[in-house]
């Protein structure tokens, strides 16, 4: 008896020792590796994809206030939840900015100058972004992990002068030589050159964005200009560029993914305003239209069950100007602030075209490009860009500089011209660059498009101020943002125009967003985060009264 | 001839050795009836020497002539005889049950119920055969207290999720441990996604049989399961199979034969047939809303839905073609069928020798869903024996083989306006407008196989499509069972090892053609998995009396159990040719599955525990229990891998304590206990240390140049993660009066958890979205009462029952420091928190705005309820308490079952109830829809609200799809949940044919309910969660009507 009991005890221990041993080997999770093994490479291409997420998200939102496409709203406070804002949140600090933190050093340890440096820049564009969108964000306490859970805000303004020195050490780090180039580049451009334009460039956009709070801004674009080294050309524009994937991975535009599908409807609508804009606004038809716009039906109104707008009374509130859901030809849109119920019309909304989506040119079939399996190989089969950065934008950016900033001298008049000549070509040019054809009929002559500069032109000669001048160029400039929705919800903020935006459906929609509400994860995790009083908060660059027009 | 052969023996060795002083005394120790009584005690009365009877109740002793011996056992009276000639004939007298309730209790030990500190409850197997359910946790469902159980979905065979005792864990599982004849039996729900896209998912312990239950023991505090450790913090389900059994058969009952056959059919909403699809009046097929115009006779006539230009060439006979705008009544309910359950059970035991028993089963059970496509196919065998060996072993072993087949369409969430993450089967079809006549459209393309509908967009999958074509299946074979040695080393103590093995292979397949809405190129994703659970358990046992008052007894041992789980999988989309579910007939490839997760890993842990308990027992009356056990688990670092728990509990009986209280008429026993104890939770595996995810293949550059990432996971690893503790104040009154008339087992409990691992969600911009960190406090107290009453006895006219009542206060005490709330389940905006003060699992989401002063709801500048802009309280989904009344009426041979159902409150957010009344289908939105309503409410200045609207726009915007807030019901719910009659043929009818008995039974299952404040034609099922198996409840996302049972089986013996 005694012996047994003595047994049971020496194999306990022993079961005990040999266990413990074993448990050892299971503290390693053996489905992933180890920090060790990560590879700059690797978490710049997790950083590349991140941003361009970012970006997405903020160019949507931006277009949906802009008009370009439907704001549901109905009004302005009750249009998106905090929680709608989630996402980019986690992907601008999860996505880019932890492991921009962590590959920066790593990179320039190994003498990666140029992985470095573009990461630099794609940091600095996403703390633009934020601030942009929420105002003061959390920066210096943020990503620190355990060290710090509840990151206090900082002034959005000294996270843009922060994002401004990434973007100069980017520069630095460009002019060094690299141990070996990154292994792919998902933009445009692909050389240190292209990219100390595009540092420069994201310099210039962010002294024309500040350009209301800081009177120091009008010399820095001046010297920008002087220095010459800006997106100028198609060949350094600023783009991140979409495949032909369908699945796993599915590497198409994203306004691609959501309309050309595969089944059931196309996606969001384009907006009415934006449509009437181009179409039928100036009494003379951009040339850009087929290219921006896809038509699955030429012909509209559609019936009562399809498009009940368009039997519903005009809302009292609407200038005589203002287009109210129909304006004809199959430009099948919906109205800002549209709450209402979604109509069985999707396969007779307007998608969005060639540019910049990689769509299909509209050649008048007025034929279905959603909800079949033929509609997944349309146009260009989703390899669009998002356009971050076009050589247009700077085109229209010092236009606005030199109509409202003192120190730099720029002619406004040309930037004008330049802007819109070549947006035009650009856009004009790029169904071949990205493997489709603008059927010949429907292409625009260029007795149209000269037409249509000289109309643009003439507008411009003819307003006698300042500000009726800046009416024209910004409502060019919001034409040609096609594609990048933040610059233009930026421009709207910054410069209170274009004017003569539709108004929502229904009166009194309540004060004009000028930044979103804080996300949800941010205020109810964050015990250092407090929600905004209302969507009229503005950010620091914005000191434009309400309401903007 | 066997018996005399050995009453032969004895005698002539009685003969030989009776001269002798010191003499071997035979004897046979019988029942009231002559049956043998096996393992009673038999033994010198103030002496330790005795011996324990045979399977044949024999027994002999090598004693002096004239001792006294007692004999007892468990069940019967003490007896003491002088120890004579032999042999000895002892006839027991069965002792008054008050005293001797034997149940079985952790690692199977039996014990009288009397010296137990805490609560357990047992089921018998009457109480869960022949049922038209064949998950064993639907059946026990209202039949013990403390014990709470929710569906995830009303399809056969998806997951179930069951409490017990309350949420004690905030980010942890919150599911008992099942352990099946003495080995722990995996019971997770092994989803591929999360409950956003279906919980169509099944949890495994649908492996388990119901038909092959000898008795279950429900372990509820941690006073009863503290010898499981850490495994058993969330109650114990302890299930004795038939194959495990170690009873004894008896003739004519040795072979079991049953079959049984029920019905099962959906229990659908009330639907209006006065309006049709539109909205405002407008008439038309391609709505999704139901607020067209009223019906006329004759009726309008309206292009078919198929009139369009997509469908020209597949039905070239609708272009053009006109149709009546005219109800169709049966448009929901023919997309249903009559599901039938039937199940074959045989079983098959025997006692092959004196000291064995052998068994063998099978069961065949089909389960047919009421959805075309829906079917759990199971085939369960299962052998067992036992045997004591003439060298003190005793050997037993039970072996499990089960295949399960499962399958059904997928059911994915829907907020009432197309299945939003993967198809879903019931996400549409609910409110399919009144004038469409949905099952005589067609629902596939004659040309492609490609799904149609009558949408003008095709937005919406077909839901008759999604039956025919989209499937969601498991298939699982799983070996389980256990071998056990046990060496007597005297009658005072032995020693057992155990080995239980848990095995399974489990192929989850999901497939949908291409032609669908959601996954148009179609996907096909398999998934094979791989369970292993391998337990060692070694128990000494030691009893004795240490004087003539007191007892004492010991139980001690170890366990080391191991589990490994491993799945890979495939995950292909765009098909080549329609239909064919082969990888090769797909394009692409990957490893990410539907919600880009990975498909391939491996989870290891180990654990080790030594543990001991002993009992001391004073005269029968008072019991004192100290336990403890200490746990190593290796997922955590080794600094806080160890952890010591201790427990202890008192039991004491005044009615045999106290005289004067002994042979009371109307107080025949009561019981008092307390009980503390503790336990443990450990965190899954691999928290504790950093790792990098990578990402293969997640884009292609336009060069044709796959790119792969690296990044820094957003979950924080936490090194000094600590497991978490729980402890439990248990005390409990049992008792019987009235001549055992009325039975009362009554439990408080509070229970806290401290220390809790949460995982706790990070605001993203320090980098991470979560941490696990040992913080949080929850605390559950409750009662639990089971009385019983026997209103009626005689001879043959009997009638009980028995009253269940739960009821649990939970609530959070602690968060981390800094934290305002912690998601536990659902949406951030729309789900369960811990919050502190609130219970568990509180629910939040965005609610209609209320006027300060006058308490009104606050209207917009368009009429509609104006919505917060943040987050608040918008119910709480834990019940007042539940009870369930079983009532049991025979007569002869003829007895009648019935159980009711009731639970008090709890709050649900009823996405069906949401959809339907947005829809205007049935006839809870049934009035003059012509007449503009004015909602009750203010405006925003805080005057009354003049603000006419539509009633489509009051109940689209604002009654159905208004603020979240406005879909959560009250889930007060009365369930008739089971009536039965059934018959057995009187003994004497059967004597001379080859059957021991003969039963019929005519049962229903949910033959009715009613959830009194939901609407009243939505006949809603608030029980059900639409979170699935995490145990959270409150939310439901059109997880599929209720559905009842109602069929007959027939058993018989021989």
């Amino acid at each position: 008896m005694k012996k047994i009991k003595k047994y049971i005890l020496i194999a306990s221990i022993a079961m005990i020792a040999f266990s413990c041993k074993k448990f050892d080997t299971l503290l390693d999770n053996p489905n992933a590796p180890s920090p060790t093994s990560a590879d700059v490479d690797l978490y710049f291409n997790q950083v590349q994809l991140s941003y361009v997420n970012v970006f997405n998200t903020a160019e949507d939102f931006g277009a949906q206030l802009t008009r370009m496409y439907v704001y549901y709203g109905p009004n302005y406070s009750n249009g998106y939840s905090p929680q709608s804002f989630d996402g980019i949140w986690g992907s601008a600090y999860e996505g880019v900015l932890k492991n921009a933190n962590v590959m920066i050093p790593l990179a320039k340890s190994q003498g990666k100058y140029f992985h470095a440096a573009i990461t630099e820049v794609l940091k600095a564009q996403t703390l633009f972004t934020l601030v942009d969108l929420f105002g003061d964000v959390p920066y210096s306490e943020a990503n620190l992990g355990v060290a710090n859970q509840n990151p206090k805000a900082d002034p959005g303004a000294s996270v843009y002068k922060a994002a401004l020195d990434l973007l100069d050490s980017a520069i630095l780090d460009l002019g060094k030589t690299s141990s070996v180039n990154p292994s792919v580049i998902l933009f445009n451009p692909s050389t240190k050159a292209g990219w100390i334009k595009v540092a420069n460039t994201m310099k210039l956009r962010a002294y024309v964005n500040t350009r209301l709070v800081d009177n120091t801004v009008g010399a820095k674009i001046q010297a920008l200009v002087t220095g010459g080294n800006l997106i100028t050309t198609a060949a350094d524009e600023f783009t991140f560029k979409y495949g032909t994937n369908q699945s796993t991975p599915n590497t198409r535009h994203p306004r691609f993914n959501g309309n050309y599908t595969g089944a059931g409807a196309a996606g969001d609508y384009v907006g009415v305003y934006y449509m009437y804009a181009l179409q039928v606004e100036k009494g003379i038809i951009d040339p850009r239209t087929r290219y921006y716009f896809y038509r699955q039906t030429v012909t509209s109104p559609g019936n009562v069950q399809q498009q009940p707008c368009a039997y519903q009374t005009r809302p009292a509130h609407y200038a005589p100007t203002d287009p109210f859901c129909e304006i004809g030809s199959g430009y099948w849109g919906r109205n800002h602030g549209d709450a209402t119920g979604i109509p069985p019309d999707g396969s007779l909304r307007t998608e969005p075209g060639v540019y910049p989506a990689g769509g299909k040119f509209d050649c008048s079939e007025g034929t279905a490009a959603s909800g079949s399996t033929a509609a997944l190989s349309s146009g260009a089969k989703g390899a669009g860009i998002s356009p971050i950065w076009m050589s247009f934008f700077t085109d229209f950016t010092l236009a606005e500089a030199a109509l409202t900033t003192p120190g730099y001298t720029g002619d406004a008049r040309a930037s004008l011209l330049n802007g819109v000549t070549n947006s035009i070509n650009r856009v004009m040019s790029f169904p071949a660059e990205i493997g489709t054809v603008a059927c010949a009929t429907r292409v625009p002559t260029p007795a149209a498009v000269t037409a249509y500069i000289n109309f643009v032109m003439a507008q411009y000669d003819a307003a006698a101020t300042t500000s009726a001048k800046l009416d024209v160029v910004l409502k060019e400039y919001y034409i040609a943002l096609w594609g990048n929705g933040l610059e233009a919800y930026n421009m709207y903020r910054r410069t209170s125009r274009p004017r003569g935006l539709q108004p929502t459906i229904l009166p009194g929609p309540g004060a004009f967003i000028r930044t979103f509400l804080y996300p949800s994860v941010y205020v109810n995790l964050n015990t250092n985060a407090k929600q905004k009083a209302d969507w009229a908060q503005k950010a620091f660059w914005d000191t434009n009264p309400d309401p903007l027009f | 001839m066997r018996r005399f052969l050995t009453l032969f023996t004895v005698l002539m060795l009685s003969a030989a050795l009776a001269s002798a002083q010191t003499q071997v005394v035979t004897g046979k120790v019988t029942d009231e009836n002559s049956n043998p009584v096996a393992r009673a005690s038999v033994q010198e009365k103030n002496s330790k020497k005795g011996t324990i009877t045979d399977a044949n109740g024999d027994f002999s002793l090598s004693t002096t002539r004239g001792t006294t011996l007692v004999i007892s056992s468990v069940g019967y009276e003490k007896i003491e005889i002088l120890a004579g000639n032999s042999p000895i004939v002892v006839s027991l007298r069965t002792s008054n049950q008050n005293l001797t309730e034997v149940v079985v209790t952790a690692l199977g030990i039996k014990r009288e119920k009397k010296a137990l500190g805490y609560a357990v409850s047992t089921v018998d197997s009457k109480q869960l055969e022949q049922r038209s359910e064949t998950d064993i946790t639907r059946i026990l469902n209202g039949k013990t207290p403390g014990v709470d159980i929710g569906a995830t979905s009303g399809l056969s065979g998806s997951g179930t999720n069951i409490i017990i005792r309350g949420l004690s864990t905030i980010s942890g599982n919150s599911t008992p441990l099942f352990v099946v004849d003495g080995a722990p039996f995996d019971a997770s729900t092994n989803a591929q996604a999360d409950f956003r896209y279906g919980n169509q998912t099944s949890s495994r312990f649908l492996d388990l049989d119901p038909n092959n239950i000898e008795s279950i023991s429900i372990l509820r505090g941690l006073s009863a399961s503290v010898l499981y450790g850490e495994q058993g913090r969330n109650g114990v389900i302890l299930i004795t199979t038939k194959n495990g059994s170690t009873r004894r058969i008896n003739k004519k009952t040795e072979i079991s034969l049953a079959q049984s056959v029920f019905a099962n059919k959906v229990i659908l909403p009330d639907f209006q047939n006065e309006y049709g699809g539109g909205t405002n009046q407008s008439t038309g097929f391609a709505f999704f809303s139901n607020w067209g115009a009223h019906f006329t006779n004759p009726p309008v006539m309206l292009l078919h839905p198929y009139s369009r230009a997509a469908y020209a060439v597949a039905f070239p006979d609708l272009q053009g073609k006109l149709i009546p705008y005219e109800a169709h009544p049966n448009n929901v309910k023919d997309f249903f069928r009559t599901g039938y359950v039937t199940t074959t059970s045989l079983n098959v035991a025997g006692s092959p020798g004196p000291n064995s028993t052998v068994s063998a089963s099978y069961t065949l059970s089909k389960d047919e869903g009421y959805t075309r496509g829906n079917d759990v196919l199971k085939h369960s065998f299962g052998i067992g024996g036992n045997a004591k060996l003439s060298n003190n072993f005793s050997v037993s072993a039970t072996a499990h083989y089960v295949f399960t087949d499962y399958k059904t369409p997928p059911n994915a969430r829907s907020a009432g306006s197309a299945a939003t993450n993967g198809p879903g089967v019931f996400a549409d079809i609910m409110y399919t407008p009144r004038s469409n006549d949905l099952s005589n459209w067609p629902f596939e393309d004659p040309l492609t196989g490609g799904s149609i509908y009558y949408r003008g967009d095709n937005g919406i999958q077909n839901p008759y499509w999604t039956t025919k074509y989209v499937k969601f299946r498991e298939k699982i074979n799983r070996v389980y069972g256990q071998a056990s040695l046990k060496y007597d080393f005297s009658n005072h103590f032995n020693i057992t090892y155990r080995i239980g093995l848990d095995t399974y292979g489990e192929e989850n397949t999901f497939q949908t053609p291409k032609g669908g809405i959601q996954y148009s190129l179609g996907a096909f994703e398999t998934v094979n998995i791989t369970n292993n659970i391998l337990n060692h358990n070694l128990i000494a046992n030691y009893t004795t009396k240490l004087n003539s008052d007191l007892d004492l007894s010991i139980t001690a041992g170890g366990d080391l159990s191991s589990s490994v789980y491993k799945q890979t999988g495939i995950y292909s989309t765009t098909q080549l040719v329609f239909n064919l579910f082969n990888h090769n007939n797909f394009v692409n490839h990957t490893n990410k599955g539907l919600i880009g997760e990975n498909l391939d890993f491996t989870s290891e842990q180990e654990s080790l525990g030594i543990f001991g308990e002993g009992t001391v027992g004073y005269k029968d009356f008072l019991y004192g229990t100290v336990g403890a056990r200490n746990s190593w688990v290796s997922t955590l670092e080794p600094a806080n891998r160890s952890l010591f728990y201790p427990s202890g509990s008192i039991s004491f009986i005044p009615t045999s304590a106290i005289e004067s209280l002994k042979g009371n008429r109307w107080i025949n026993y009561t019981k008092l206990r307390v009980g503390y104890a503790t336990s443990a939770r450990f965190p899954d595996p691999y928290r504790t240390r950093a790792a990098l995810s990578i990402g293969s293949n997640v884009f292609i550059d336009r060069s044709g140049t796959q790119v792969n990432t690296n990044s820094i996971p957003n979950r924080l690893p936490n090194p000094d993660l600590k497991p978490e503790l729980l402890s439990e104040l248990e005390a409990g009154l049992e008792g019987k009066f009235i001549k055992s008339r009325v039975t009362l087992d009554f439990t408080w409990y509070d229970r806290k958890s401290k220390n809790q691992i949460v995982t706790q969600q990070l605001d993203p911009s320090t980098g991470y979205d979560q941490k696990e960190i040992n913080v949080g406090t929850v605390e559950n107290k409750g009662i639990e009462v089971g009385l019983g009453i026997t209103p009626l006895k005689s001879k043959n006219f009997t009638w009980d029952f028995l009253i269940n009542f739960t009821r649990n206060r939970n609530k959070v005490l602690e968060l981390p420091e800094g934290t305002k709330q912690i998601p536990v389940a659902g949406f951030t905006d729309l789900g369960g928190f811990a919050i502190v003060g609130k219970p568990l699992g509180i629910m939040q989401s965005y609610y209609t705005q209320r006027d300060p002063k006058t308490g009104l709801k606050i209207v917009d500048n368009l009429g509609t309820y104006l919505s917060s802009t943040e987050i608040g309280i918008i119910g709480d989904p834990n019940p007042d308490y539940k009870a369930s009344l079983i009532n049991n009426i025979s007569y002869k041979g003829l007895s009648f079952h019935m159980q009711w159902d009731y639970t008090k409150g709890g709050d649900i957010y009823s996405t069906t109830i949401r959809a339907l009344f947005a829809r205007g289908v049935t006839k809870d939105a049934l009035f003059d829809r012509n007449l503009p309503l004015i909602l009750p409410a203010v405006k925003q200045d805080g005057t009354p609200n003049d603000i006419q609207v539509s009633a489509f726009e009051a109940y689209f915007n604002s009654i159905g799809f208004g603020p979240s807030g406005e879909s959560v019901y009250d889930a007060t719910l009365i369930r008739l949940r089971e009536v039965s009659l059934s018959y057995s043929l009187p003994a004497k009818l059967l004597n001379k044919t080859p059957f021991g008995s003969l039963s019929l039974t005519l049962s229903g299952q949910n033959l009715w309910y009613r959830a009194p404040n939901t609407p009243k034609y939505m006949h809603f099922d608030p029980e059900t969660s639409g979170l699935g198996t995490g145990s959270y409840r409150g939310f439901e996302f059109i997880g599929g009507p209720s559905s009842r049972r109602f069929g007959g089986s027939i058993r018989v013996t021989f």
